[in-house]
C-alpha cells in the first residue's frame, strides 16, 4: 500500500495525475450554462456538479444538516436567477461567491449564539468512522478550528470542504491566489501551534 | 510572512492529497513533520467527514433540485402577476374614464391627508442609497471623511435555537456578550483588542476569550493571551488589507449579501433618525426576511439598522424574533470618535515577556561573527546537538537561522544566493535548507520512507532524489542523516544530490552544540510488553504472505500497542492493535456481529470499514487486554483463524519500526521465481548477481563503507547441488516455520542456513562483520528465513 502511495506522489509530482478532476467535462457544463438563462432546466448537471461542494461548505459553516439544506438552495437559486450575469471565468469562484455571500449573511447573527468552543459538536453526521477513529485527535482538532476567526474558519471551509483551488478562493473572496495560500499556510501554522500546546497541557 | 513559497505549496500539494483521500497520510513530503500530517489529516476529516459516505447526498439532492427550480420557476409567475395587472389597469383607464376620474380625485384628498401625516417622517426611498454608502464605507473607512477612529463596540445575545442550544451544551438562557474596541489611522494602521464572555443565567462565567490584533502598517502582530502565542508577520495588503475582513466593526460581506437581497428578501426602508453614541443615524428597518428559512426559524425575523448620517458607518443592528417583540441580538458601538489624534504606542505591539512568539519577518544579513553568535544562541535554545556545513556550494550565504517551533522545535539553517539573504523567497528553490530535529523513531521512520540508503560519514543516511520537471513542478531532492540523536535532511530544488551529500558529509557540531546523544533504537515487543500495563497479543498463525512490518506504541492517546504486518510488496496486510480493556467503547456503537472464537471467547465482528487500512474489524477482550484485528483483504473466516492463534508470549523478534523491506528487483532472465525476506534484522541494500542458474542476494546494511563481509541468500535448482561430502560436525537439523532446515554453527554463532523449498535449494549466510564476529544472532536469522516467501 506504501508502494502505490509513493507512486502516487510520483505521478502526481510528475503532473501524470490531475491535481483537481473535479470536471470531467467542461464544455457540457459550459453548454448547461449558457442554456440555464433561458431554460432553467438546463441547470441541472452543473447543479449536479456542483451540489455536494456547496453542501458541504454550508454544511461546514452551519454545522446542521437543515440549515445547509437551506442555504444550498439559496445558492442555486440565486446562481439560476443570475445566471445570465456570469459572464465566464471561474464558475466555481462565481457560485461560491455567491454561496460565500449567502452564508456571511446567514450566519451575522448565529455567530454570536454559539460558542465557538462547542462548534464542533454540530451537525455532526451519525458517521462511525468519526466515532471510533481518533475521536479525541478529532475533538482536539475541531476545539483547534473552533478557535480560529470566522474568516480563517471560511478559507479552510472554502480549500477543504469546497476543494477550491488558492485561485478559485482568490476569487471568491477577492484575494490573489499568493495571499490565500499564505492565509492558509498561516492557520496551518496556528493550528499546529496550538496543536502541540494543547497536547502538552 | 517569510514561510516559503515552496514551504507552502508543498503543505498545499499535500492538502490536495488529504482532500481527496484524508487517509492518504503515506504521501506526505518528508518537509512535512508527522504531528503536522496527522493535524492535517484531522483537519481535512473535521471539515468533510461530517458528510463522508454521505447517506443523505441523493435524498438531498433531488429536495434541493426541486426547490431551487420551483424558486426560479416562481419569479417570472410573479412578474406575469404584475404585468397582468398593469394591463388591467390600463383597459379600466380606458373604458371607465369617467368613473377613474371620480376614484382618482378621491384618492388625491386622501394622499393628501396622508401626507400631511407622514410630513415628518423621512421618505423610504433612500434606504437602498444609504445601505450603498455603508457598504462603501465599510470596504474602506478611509474612502471619504473619516481618516481615523477610536470606537467600541458591545455584541450581545442569547441562544435563541433549541437545537443548537442542545447541540452546543448551551441551555437557552445563557448570555454572550462580545466588546471590540478599534483604534483605526489610514491607511493601514489599527489595533483591535477583542473580548468574549459567555454568562450563565446566575451570571457564571461559562467561558472568557481575548485576542488583540495590531498593525502598524509594516508588521502586523497576533496575540493570543490565552495560549500566550504571538505571531509577528510582515504587513501584507492583500491580505491584511481591510477589504472584506470586517477589521473594524462594518462587515463588508453582510453588506454585500443584503445589498442582493435587499430588493428581493428584504423590503428596507428609512423609518427614523435617531442617535447612536452620540451620532446621528438613519434608522433602516429591513423587516423580516422574505426569504425564510425553515430549520432557523429564529434568522428570519426582522432586522434594524443605524447607518451614521455623516460616515455611513454602521453604528447599531438589532435582530427580533419571529415574532417581532423580543431583540435576540444586538450590536451596538457605544463609543465612537472620528479623525481624532492617536497614540501611536496603540500601533505597535512588544510581546509579553514570557509569550511564545513566532516571528515570520524576513531578517537583515548576519555578518560571520554574528552568525556564529547565532547559532550558540540556537545551540542553547534545543535539546539536541545541531550541526552546521563546512562545505556549501559556491555563491550561497546564510540567513539568520532561526527555532522553528511549528515543526516540533526544529533548527532550520537557510543558505540562499545573496540577493536573497534579506528576502522571504523559498530557500530551497535557489538554495538549501538545513532542518534539523531531535529523531526518534516514528520520524526517522516518516522522513526516510521510500529514500534510498546513502554513505555519508557521520551517522546513518538515506538520499531521496527528486523529481525537475521541465514546467519547474516536481519535488526537491533531499539528504538525510540520523547523526548523535539529531535527524539532520538537507533538500533543496536546484543543488545535486551528489552536492547535497557532500554538504551532509561537511557538517560539524555547531559552536556550543548539545553533547552527542543515541540515536534511537526501534523498540522490542518485549520491551513494550514491559511498559504497557495490558499483555500485548500477537498472531502466531498468519494467512500466507503476511510477516511482521512493524510495532508502534502510544499513537493515539489513549495507551495502545499497534504491529503492522505486511506483505511482500510493503503493503500493510493486517493490523493488530492492543489496549486497556473497555478503551473503546465507540466500537459498540457500531454495528457490532458476535463471532465465537474457536477458544471459546466470544469477539465482535463489524464488517464496515474502519481503520485506515480498510477491511472488516473484529475485536474483543482476553485476559485484561482490548484486542482488534483488521486488514484491508481479510476474509471472516481468516480474521477469525488470526484471533483463534493470538498468544500473549509470542515474540516477533527485534522488529525495526517502519523500517522499509527491500524487495530485490526481479531480472527478467531469472531462471524461477526468486523467494525473498519481507523481514530483515536491520535496513539493508539488496543486489542480485546471476551466475547461471545460480542467483546471489546479497544484503548490505553500510553500503558506502569500506570492503566487508555481506549477509547472503544464494538460490538454484537443486538439481545443480552435486553429492554432498562429509558431512560438517557442527551441523543441527532445525525445523523453522514449515521447512527443515540445516544449520550449520561456529560455537553459538549460526553461519549457514541450507534448506530446500520444492526444487530450490537456499542458502543463507551470516556475514562475518566485523571481522572474525558473526553479524546477527540465530533468531534473527530465523527470523529471516521464515519471512521468505
Amino acid at each position: 500500500m506504501k508502494r502505490k502511495a509513493n507512486a502516487l506522489k510520483l505521478d502526481r509530482i510528475s503532473g501524470m495525475i490531475p491535481r483537481q478532476n473535479m470536471h470531467d467535462d467542461k464544455t457540457d457544463l459550459t453548454h448547461a450554462i449558457e442554456q440555464s438563462a433561458s431554460n432553467p432546466t438546463a441547470f441541472k448537471p452543473v447543479y449536479e456538479a456542483y451540489f455536494l461542494r456547496v453542501f458541504r461548505y454550508c454544511l461546514r459553516r452551519v454545522g446542521c444538516l437543515e440549515e445547509a439544506e437551506d442555504l444550498t438552495s439559496v445558492v442555486f437559486t440565486r446562481a439560476l436567477s443570475n445566471i445570465a450575469s456570469y459572464r465566464g471565468g471561474s464558475f466555481p469562484a462565481w457560485v461560491f461567491r455567491i454561496a460565500h455571500n449567502v452564508l456571511v449573511n446567514h450566519l451575522r447573527n448565529k455567530r454570536v449564539m454559539i460558542p465557538l468552543e462547542n462548534a464542533e459538536q454540530l451537525g455532526i453526521v451519525d458517521d462511525p468512522l468519526f466515532r471510533l477513529i481518533d475521536v479525541e485527535e478529532r475533538q482536539h482538532v475541531n476545539r483547534l478550528i473552533a478557535s480560529l476567526s470566522d474568516e480563517q474558519r471560511n478559507l479552510l471551509s472554502l480549500r477543504i470542504a469546497s476543494r477550491l483551488s488558492a485561485k478559485e478562493i482568490g476569487e471568491v473572496i477577492g484575494k490573489s491566489e499568493g495571499a490565500v495560500r499564505v492565509a492558509i499556510h498561516r492557520i496551518i501554522q496556528q493550528l499546529r501551534t496550538a496543536w502541540d500546546e494543547e497536547e502538552e497541557r | 510572512m517569510n514561510k516559503k513559497v515552496n514551504e507552502i505549496e508543498t503543505i498545499d500539494l499535500f492538502l490536495d492529497d488529504l482532500i481527496r483521500d484524508p487517509n492518504a497520510t503515506s504521501l506526505a513530503p518528508e518537509e512535512i513533520d508527522l504531528e503536522t500530517v496527522k493535524l492535517l489529516r484531522q483537519v481535512v476529516l473535521a471539515e468533510q467527514g461530517q458528510i463522508q459516505d454521505v447517506i443523505y447526498e441523493t435524498e438531498t439532492k433531488a429536495r434541493v433540485w426541486q426547490r431551487v427550480i420551483s424558486n426560479v420557476q416562481e419569479a417570472p409567475e410573479s412578474k406575469n402577476r404584475t404585468i397582468n395587472r398593469k394591463l388591467q389597469l390600463t383597459h379600466l383607464l380606458h373604458q371607465n374614464w369617467q368613473r377613474v376620474a371620480l376614484v382618482a380625485t378621491i384618492i388625491l384628498a386622501a394622499l393628501a391627508l396622508s401626507l400631511y401625516a407622514l410630513i415628518s417622517r423621512p421618505l423610504p426611498v433612500r434606504a437602498q442609497e444609504i445601505i450603498e454608502k455603508a457598504y462603501a464605507a465599510a470596504n474602506l473607512p478611509s474612502n471619504g471623511v473619516v481618516q481615523s477612529f477610536i470606537l467600541t463596540e458591545i455584541q450581545h445575545a442569547v441562544p435563541a435555537n433549541p437545537r443548537l442550544n442542545a447541540q452546543s451544551g448551551l441551555k437557552g438562557d445563557e448570555q454572550i456578550l462580545n466588546e471590540t474596541k478599534r483604534w483605526y489611522e489610514a491607511p493601514n494602521q489599527w489595533r483591535v483588542e477583542f473580548q468574549q464572555e459567555i454568562l450563565a443565567a446566575d451570571g457564571k462565567e461559562i467561558s472568557h476569550y481575548k485576542s488583540v490584533e495590531v498593525s502598524d502598517g509594516t508588521n502586523i502582530w497576533h496575540y493570543d493571551p490565552g495560549q500566550n502565542t504571538v505571531f509577528v508577520n510582515p504587513f501584507n495588503p492583500a491580505i491584511d488589507g481591510k477589504g472584506g475582513v470586517a477589521l473594524f466593526g462594518q462587515n463588508v460581506g453582510i453588506l454585500d449579501d443584503l445589498l442582493q437581497q435587499a430588493t428581493t428578501c428584504y423590503n428596507p426602508k428609512v423609518t427614523a433618525s435617531d442617535y447612536v453614541a452620540g451620532r446621528a443615524t438613519y434608522v433602516i428597518d429591513f423587516g423580516p426576511t422574505k426569504c425564510p428559512s425553515a430549520s432557523a426559524p429564529e434568522m428570519n425575523g426582522r432586522l434594524v439598522m443605524w447607518v451614521d448620517k455623516e460616515t455611513f458607518f454602521i453604528l447599531k443592528q438589532e435582530l427580533y424574533n419571529a415574532e417581532g417583540n423580543q431583540v435576540i441580538m444586538s450590536i451596538e458601538v457605544t463609543q465612537v470618535q472620528y479623525n481624532v489624534p492617536i497614540d501611536p504606542g496603540l500601533f505597535t505591539f512588544t510581546p509579553p515577556a514570557r509569550a511564545n512568539t513566532t516571528d515570520n519577518r524576513p531578517k537583515p544579513t548576519p555578518s560571520a561573527d554574528e552568525y556564529q553568535k547565532q547559532l550558540e544562541q540556537l545551540a542553547q535554545q534545543v535539546d539536541f546537538p545541531i550541526f552546521v556545513p563546512d562545505y556549501l556550494p559556491q555563491g550561497l550565504e546564510p540567513r539568520q537561522p532561526r527555532l522553528n517551533q511549528m515543526g516540533g522545535n526544529s533548527v532550520e539553517l537557510s543558505y540562499v544566493p545573496t540577493e536573497e539573504v534579506e528576502t522571504d523567497t523559498s530557500a530551497e528553490t535557489n538554495g538549501i535548507v538545513i532542518q534539523q530535529l531531535k529523531a526518534d523513531n516514528s520520524l526517522v521512520a516518516l522522513w526516510t520512507e521510500g529514500a534510498e540508503p546513502a554513505a555519508i560519514p557521520g551517522g546513518q543516511s538515506w538520499l531521496r532524489r527528486g523529481i525537475h520537471n521541465p514546467d519547474g513542478t516536481g519535488s526537491n531532492s533531499a539528504a538525510l542523516l540520523l547523526r548523535d540523536g539529531t535527524l539532520v535532511s538537507i533538500w533543496s530544488f536546484t543543488i545535486t544530490p551528489d552536492e547535497l551529500i557532500k554538504i551532509a558529509g561537511s557538517l560539524n557540531p555547531a559552536p556550543g552544540s548539545h553533547a552527542p546523544l543515541p540515536n534511537p533504537t526501534p523498540p522490542t515487543l518485549d520491551e513494550i510488553r514491559g511498559r504497557v500495563s495490558f499483555s500485548v497479543f500477537i498472531p502466531t498463525s498468519l494467512p500466507q504472505g503476511l510477516a511482521p512490518g512493524s510495532l508502534s506504541e502510544g499513537e493515539l492517546t489513549t495507551e495502545n500497542v499497534e504491529i503492522k504486518y505486511i506483505y511482500p510488496d510493503g503493503a500493510v496486510g493486517l493490523l493488530v492493535s492492543n489496549g486497556n480493556p473497555g478503551c473503546c467503547p465507540g466500537l459498540l456503537q457500531m454495528q457490532n456481529e458476535e463471532a465465537k472464537l474457536p477458544n471459546g471467547i466470544t469477539a465482535h465482528l463489524i464488517r464496515t470499514p474502519i481503520k485506515m487500512y480498510g477491511g472488516m474489524t473484529l475485536w474483543w477482550e482476553q485476559e485484561g487486554t482490548h484486542i482488534e484485528i483488521s486488514g484491508p483483504n481479510l476474509t471472516e473466516e481468516e480474521l477469525i483463524n488470526i484471533a483463534a492463534s493470538m498468544s500473549s508470549t509470542a515474540n516477533l523478534g527485534k522488529i525495526a519500526e517502519g523500517m522499509p523491506i527491500y524487495i530485490p528487483t526481479q531480472p527478467a532472465e531469472l531462471p524461477f521465481d526468486l523467494l525473498l525476506p519481507s523481514w530483515l534484522p536491520e535496513e539493508m541494500a539488496r543486489s542480485v548477481q546471476m551466475d547461471g542458474e545460480i542467483v546471489t542476494i546479497t544484503f548490505d546494511p553500510r553500503p558506502g563503507d569500506a570492503p566487508h563481509s555481506l549477509l547472503s541468500l544464494v538460490e538454484m535448482p537443486v538439481a545443480l547441488i552435486g553429492p554432498g561430502g562429509d558431512p560438517d560436525p557442527q551441523a543441527t537439523q532445525e525445523q523453522i516455520g514449515d521447512v527443515d532446515v540445516t544449520v550449520i554453527r561456529r560455537g553459538e554463532s549460526c553461519i549457514t542456513f541450507e534448506w530446500n523449498v520444492g526444487n530450490l535449494y537456499l542458502q543463507l549466510t551470516n556475514p562475518y562483520d566485523p571481522p572474525g564476529q558473526p553479524r546477527y544472532t540465530c533468531d534473527q536469522l530465523r527470523s529471516i528465513i521464515e519471512s521468505i516467501r
